[in-house]
């Protein structure tokens, strides 16, 4: 429980980086390719943890070299650096077949089968997003907001880059478990949406998403226990739900908004 | 109305010294010497690719240099301390970000606070006398997107002088902008330079903002004319610029260009 209540919190806070930049599809993208370099830590005997973390900081940091370049879009820069990541650990399962972690979890999610190192990760990474977030707050707001410009203004954007790179990466290393690789996505993206839906404050978005994923990762689990399903699967149709309703809700609240603003216009002519 | 530059005009702030320079493998730049001093007000007019952004981002170290050399403030460009303030094209800025007002503009402290998370109370005091001199006090905890164009302006101004630069650079300040603001802006960028700020600015406006100005430049890729509108704005220089025929008039001491179609 407390492992997916932390997952939750790290994806949410991450999330609202990623969000805001415009690149939703990293989450995704990064996962994919932390799986390729996990079969590859596997098959020479590498530590999980450090095998997957710097073939994901190495992977997440070519995704920002390729984005800089103006003539390959993100997205496309994200398809090829992490689908041939992907394809790559795909190949070597089917050649050698030595993954030692359960693959049905690494995909899809098994929170009970996180062991004691698992929980250690987890909770390192999500101290160290933490710490990260708060000592460069001004910093990742600037070049999260005006990347261009923030470097004019004295922020180390490439150093910015490589620390948010090896968070991020370190952050999916860590969520595999829980979350499973082809469902991480969603659980960074849809805490920072929902938040984003409720508030026009960045400080408070970083808030709401943090306390809005380490709900969804308490409740998803609480979900996959009683209904018997993957953790990774219950987390995002929870998360997913929350959004359907946050959606509704600002619907509404613009639709009252506007309305209140017609009345008051009416009232001043 | 004409505006003039601040009076002492003898302290050389940046130097280009047969400058050819640009992005990767591209010389947007060719052969640019060019001298601006303390207290200037210069406008930098030419067709869009000639490399006004360039220029710009060269004193601002951002442009790889192929030959010759900027000296900023006495010193080589990558080592000048000069404190520069920025105000982008307002077109790249995403306005469903969730900032407000008074966020965006201590963005502009984070020179001077940027080993602590928030703003120490210097700069917490520097915002709030900016905010009072470009009258946005009223508007401090508004979104970005909430703002009218002139507002806008003033903000990112806001940002660019909240650390009390030597020298503001705008890339196309009044672009997009109704006439009204236009003149908001401009009676600002004029306020600030007579108070000592020196101004580089790029536009593509030569009668309602580039006429105004003390000194112009018309770049294409390389320098074609330097100086104040009444030399400069000649049928020869525009048709070396802009590779276009107009036709140049003089009304109350300025002097304005009529585009022949």
């Amino acid at each position: 429980m407390l492992c997916a209540l932390l997952v939750g919190m790290l994806c949410g806070v991450i999330g609202v980086y990623i969000v805001m930049r415009g690149m939703s599809y990293i989450g995704h993208g990064l996962s994919h390719a932390i799986f390729g370099g996990a079969v590859v830590s596997s098959l020479m005997s590498i530590n999980f943890f450090i095998g997957a973390s710097v073939w994901g900081f190495i992977s997440a940091v070519l995704i920002n070299l390729a984005t800089k370049k103006k003539t390959i879009g993100a997205d496309a820069a994200i398809g090829i650096i992490t689908t041939a990541s992907f394809a790559l650990g795909i190949a070597i399962i089917s050649k050698f077949k030595t993954f030692t972690r359960g693959f049905d979890a690494a995909l899809f999610g098994n929170v009970l089968g996180i062991t004691n190192a698992d929980l250690i990760a987890v909770i390192f990474v999500t101290l160290f997003a933490f710490i990260i977030v708060l000592v460069f707050y001004k910093q990742l707001l600037f070049a999260t907001f005006d990347y261009d410009v923030a470097k004019y203004y004295g922020v180390p954007v490439i150093w910015i880059d490589v620390i948010f790179s090896m968070t991020l990466a370190a952050t999916i290393v860590v969520s595999m478990q829980v979350l499973g690789v082809t469902l991480i996505a969603a659980a960074v993206v849809i805490p920072a949406v929902v938040s984003r839906l409720l508030t026009n404050n960045f400080l408070h978005m970083l808030i709401f998403s943090t306390i809005i994923g380490g709900f969804c990762g308490l409740f998803g689990i609480y979900l996959s226990y009683y209904l018997d399903i993957a953790s990774g699967a219950s987390v995002v149709l929870f998360s997913s739900l929350l959004f359907i309703i946050a959606l509704l809700y600002s619907t509404y609240k613009g639709r009252i908004t506007r309305t209140i603003n017609i009345r008051k216009n009416k009232f001043h002519l | 109305m004409l505006y003039q530059s601040q009076n002492s005009l003898s302290e050389i702030l940046i130097q280009f010294d047969s400058v050819s320079g640009g992005y990767e493998g591209e010389m947007t730049l060719n052969n640019i010497n060019l001298i601006i001093k303390k207290g200037e007000f210069i406008g930098m007019l030419g067709p869009s690719g000639s490399g006004k952004t360039t220029l710009l981002k060269s004193v601002l170290g951002d442009i790889r240099i192929y030959s010759g050399e900027i000296i900023i403030n006495g010193k080589d460009e990558y080592k000048n301390e000069l404190n520069i303030g920025y105000v982008p094209q307002l077109e790249t800025i995403d306005w469903n970000f969730p900032i407000t007002v008074r966020q965006l503009i201590e963005m502009g402290m984070i020179r001077t606070s940027k080993y602590f998370p928030w703003i120490k109370k210097e700069g917490k005091l520097a915002v709030e006398a900016i905010s009072n001199r470009l009258g946005l006090e009223e508007l401090m905890n508004r979104q970005i997107r909430e703002l009218s164009g002139g507002q806008q302006q003033r903000t990112f101004l806001g940002r660019a002088l909240v650390s009390n630069p030597d020298v503001l650079i705008l890339d196309e300040p009044t672009s997009g902008v109704d006439i009204r603001t236009k003149e908001e802006i401009m009676a600002i960028l004029n306020s600030l330079n007579h108070q000592g700020v020196t101004i580089l600015m790029t536009t593509h406006e030569i009668n309602s903002v580039a006429s105004q100005l003390p000194r112009v430049i018309c770049l294409k890729n390389s320098i074609i004319a330097d100086g104040s509108p009444n030399e400069i704005f000649t049928e020869e220089n525009f048709y070396a610029t802009y590779g276009a025929t107009v036709k140049t008039i003089e009304h109350d001491g300025s002097k304005f260009v009529i585009e022949m179609l």
